[in-house]
């Protein structure tokens, strides 16, 4: 048989379950925004790197896909030609 | 054509911020041994032989565009081209997507592609692993 419901037990256990929520975040609280500034922090300095890595890749889009293009209308027989630069016509 | 496949943990490391891949190091390596779906790292492939064009860990893929459109997200890169030189580079069948920035864990994987076969390329000829410029590398919704 199931016990009478009892407001004033369930109140009473509800204020320990606050308790011992408080009592668990005030501990992982701090360690919290100590990890989100450690975060914040890195990806500042990952942002300033990539802005620099994605202006001088920015031609590199087009290089490799004419790259790939060639090799796909030589069907892959890329190899430079024998015939030195400075006698091509 | 290749068939795309995807490792199943990619889909973790994106929902726990493992992976940036509008801006990490993206690469394609090669590989002759049949990757398995629940493969997570790099290190869970067997890579070939770097020499004659092919260098460790594959080749950078350039990326062009990585955004999402009406909650559908897309990741477009350019086509990978390997060129060998001086001899073959190794037998293949298998090119594997990757990024090569995290370091925890290191070397996500992200997907693969079976070309059915065993390829070689020989010195002085190049192969492409063509993406598609429309449809991208992968979509996620």
């Amino acid at each position: 048989m199931a016990p009478p419901f009892n407001p004033d037990v369930l109140r009473e256990r509800f204020a320990e379950l606050t308790a011992q929520r408080d009592a668990i975040l005030a501990q992982s609280v701090p360690l919290r925004e100590t990890r989100d500034a450690a975060i914040a922090a890195a990806r500042a300095e990952r942002v300033t790197a990539d802005t620099a890595i994605l202006a001088i890749e920015a031609p590199l889009f087009d290089i490799d896909q004419e790259r790939a293009l060639i090799t796909r209308a030589l069907n892959g027989q890329t190899s430079a030609s024998s015939i030195a630069p400075n006698r091509r016509v | 054509m290749a068939t795309y496949n995807k490792f199943q943990p990619f889909i973790e490391y994106q929902f726990e911020g493992v992976m940036n891949l509008q801006s990490d190091t993206l690469k394609v390596m090669l590989t002759l041994v049949a990757p398995v779906a629940t493969n997570g790292v790099k290190a869970d492939l067997t890579e070939i032989g770097a020499g004659n064009g092919y260098s460790a860990g594959g080749t950078q893929a350039t990326v062009s565009t990585s955004a999402q459109t009406t909650g559908t997200y897309k990741l477009v890169v350019a086509d990978v081209t390997f060129t060998a030189s001086g001899g073959s580079i190794n037998d293949f069948r298998y090119a594997v997507f990757y990024d090569d920035t995290p370091s925890s864990p290191a070397d996500p994987l992200i997907s693969w592609f079976d070309y059915g076969a065993t390829l070689t390329i020989t010195s002085g000829n190049s192969f492409t692993v063509d993406f598609s410029a429309v449809n991208g590398v992968l979509q996620a919704t």
